[in-house]
């Protein structure tokens, strides 16, 4: 398997499955990448990983949650004595641990978030988090009854897709304009989001919109909560916005067209975790300052 | 049959308990600790299992029916996840003694989703001396419960200084103890003490106070406000802990904390750390939160005109937002309240928060 097919496969993965998420398909590539790989060292897998990581950050897809997916799995499975017997075996063990983890993940972290959904609850959500959008129809399955409100999440308008597929669910869902957050939040009971990447300081990478949607939230004394799995966990600290890294920002197609950044509209915004309640993730429900501490376990 | 006798007995002083808890008639927090865990070490000594997974599930049936006795009262189940953390330790210390030379496997948990890895895990082995050893660590465990309003108390004179101005309010035996310890230390300071209307538990508390020779003010509820600029700090004890550092308090601590916070003042909350409950607050309607009293204190049977035209609810329970409180004196020393997570993890496990 070459770079080439790797990106291939890749985007495969996400075009035959809408409902997996990048993070996922970036490990199922990299399980798949070793299974082929016979390299003869270990450093020599390593790059091969690394150089396969790159290929797939080089797409369009979220910056954010591969890059945090494919470090851990790289310190996962690097993360075990390698010395007695084949580092091959043991590391694709590892690899395949890592993946099993990642795929129960968004079961667990939405098991997390149903004890947070009241009967006749009013939830404010921004854009199309597939994890979120799990939550809300697990939520309609038992029978609960709630009203979703969803902005319209410009620029690529997923709001309506979500009004679209709870609608089927027969989950009252209204789509409000972006600028309309201010006026909805007084109607609404808590505010329900999802993470592209969930930083060190607890805050989170999402949607551009999510900043002043939490902000507003917190401002009028509403819950804010974020459903996130563990895998979007990523070693990054911003204290705001300029610091956080412009490939986060900006998709690799802009990059590569050279165009000017400052005439370009960030696809994401990082939200501080002072303004994050608290976080559902396969790890259990976290306060946003419990982030640091499960990376350190992974990472000291 | 002596067998059949024991647990008979059991299952009387299980319905004794929980006819307590449902009556309402215990006395303190420590009091439901201590009653909870000796009922457990019973339950456990008079189980018989031939697995660590049998055993999780029989402590877990049992603590369910004593919980359901009073569902708000959060310590019995806080005491039976504790023992079910304790259950599953001793099942891992007896089956791997030293784990620390064993790397490898010490690594494999060393993972960001290590959860993951315990399923494999399923408590299925059977160790002789499971029982023992169980029933040795939750004794322990008793023991520290014993020792907690002690330990507080002791750490009073770091807290507290002279000519300060402590606002506190109702009664809470730890604060109690707390206060009259600093003022056992020599310690000269004055208390306000807000009389917690309806049921003036407050009375009692400046009395204790002015007994123990500390300059007491009993003000009422309205009072708060206009004293609070003149406090140094507030010291309020708590039913519970919820998982995020929110209180579970008595009602009145709410307002105190928020009065507390714009005009900048300390809140420090006394508790034990048996009272930390790895549960969340999730909304207000949530049925197992709060607890109603009858309103009679708040209205006059001779005003019964009044009923069909008026709804009076007397609600036991106020929730305050982890935001307002300065920080936690526990058994465990001084602790701020970003902290409390770290302890939850520390003593449940994720898969017992669910009962």
């Amino acid at each position: 398997m070459d770079v080439d097919d790797v990106t291939r496969d890749f985007n495969e993965l996400l075009r035959t499955d809408p409902e997996m998420s990048a993070a996922v398909a970036a490990v199922t590539v990299l399980v798949r990448l070793m299974e082929s790989n016979n390299a003869g060292t270990l450093s020599e897998l390593v790059d091969t990983i690394r150089n396969a990581t790159l290929a797939m950050l080089d797409t369009d897809y979220s910056y954010a949650s591969i890059k945090s997916v494919c470090e851990q799995f790289l310190r996962f499975i690097t993360l075990a004595n390698l010395q007695d017997t084949n580092f091959q075996t043991i590391m694709l063990h590892r690899g395949k641990i890592f993946y099993n983890n990642t795929l129960k993940a968004r079961g667990k972290s939405v098991k997390m978030a149903q004890h947070f959904i009241d009967d006749g609850a009013t939830i404010l959500t921004h854009s199309r988090s597939r994890v979120v959008m799990q939550v809300l129809k697990e939520a309609a399955m038992e029978k609960k009854r709630f009203t979703v409100y969803v902005t319209e999440s410009s620029p690529d308008k997923s709001g309506y897709q979500v009004k679209e597929e709870l609608s089927r669910l027969g989950i009252p869902v209204t789509v409000i304009l972006d600028a309309a957050v201010g006026y909805i939040m007084e109607k609404v009971q808590q505010v329900m989001l999802g993470a592209e990447g969930v930083m060190e300081s607890g805050g989170i990478i999402n949607k551009i919109g999510t900043y002043p949607i939490a902000v507003c939230a917190q401002q009028m004394n509403k819950p804010v909560y974020v459903v996130a799995e563990s895998f979007k966990f990523v070693r990054e600290f911003p204290l705001n916005q300029k610091d956080v890294p412009d490939r986060f920002k900006y998709r690799a197609s802009t990059f590569k067209a050279n165009k000017d950044l400052s005439q370009e509209h960030p696809l994401v915004d990082y939200t501080p975790p002072e303004y994050i309640n608290l976080m559902f993730t396969d790890l259990g429900v976290l306060t946003p300052s419990a982030v640091s501490d499960e990376l350190l376990k992974l990472y000291c | 049959m002596p067998d059949g006798d024991k647990t008979n007995d059991l299952k009387e002083r299980i319905a004794l308990f929980v006819d307590e808890l449902k009556k309402g008639s215990t006395n303190g927090s420590c009091d439901i600790a201590i009653k909870t865990i000796n009922l457990l070490i019973r339950i456990i000594s008079q189980a018989k299992f031939t697995s660590a997974r049998d055993l999780l599930k029989h402590v877990r049936t049992e603590g369910k029916n004593i919980q359901a006795g009073d569902p708000s009262e959060n310590i019995v189940g806080n005491m039976v996840r504790r023992v079910l953390k304790i259950i599953r330790e001793e099942y891992r210390m007896l089956l791997s003694p030293a784990d620390e030379s064993n790397l490898s496997s010490d690594m494999q948990s060393l993972s960001i989703s290590d959860a993951g890895d315990e399923d494999g895990d399923d408590y299925s082995k059977s160790l002789p001396n499971l029982k023992a050893s169980v029933i040795e660590a939750v004794t322990e465990l008793k023991t520290e419960i014993e020792g907690c309003v002690e330990n507080i108390a002791a750490l009073a004179p770091s807290y507290i200084h002279k000519n300060d101005i402590i606002l506190t309010i109702g009664r809470s035996r730890t604060v109690e103890a707390f206060l009259k310890n600093a003022a056992f230390k020599g310690i000269q300071f004055q208390v306000l003490v807000s009389e917690g209307a309806p049921f003036y538990q407050g009375h009692e508390m400046a009395k204790n106070l002015a007994m123990a020779k500390i300059n007491t003010t009993l003000i009422t509820e309205c009072q708060i406000g206009t004293i609070m600029p003149r406090v140094n700090k507030v010291i309020i004890g708590t039913h519970s802990f919820m998982a995020n550092g929110g209180l579970k308090a008595a009602t009145g601590a709410n307002i105190t904390a928020v009065l507390a916070k714009e005009h900048n003042k300390h809140v420090i909350v006394c508790s034990s750390l048996y009272k930390l409950s790895p549960l969340f607050h999730t909304t207000p309607k949530h049925a197992s939160f709060n607890k109603f009293a009858s309103p009679a204190e708040l209205l006059d049977y001779e005003d019964a005109e009044l009923l069909s035209k008026v709804e009076v609810i007397a609600p036991i329970f106020d929730y305050v937002p982890p935001e307002l409180i300065s920080m936690v004196v526990s058994n465990n020393g001084a602790q701020s309240v970003s902290y409390v997570y770290r302890l939850v993890k520390d003593f449940y496990h994720p898969d017992d928060v669910e009962l």
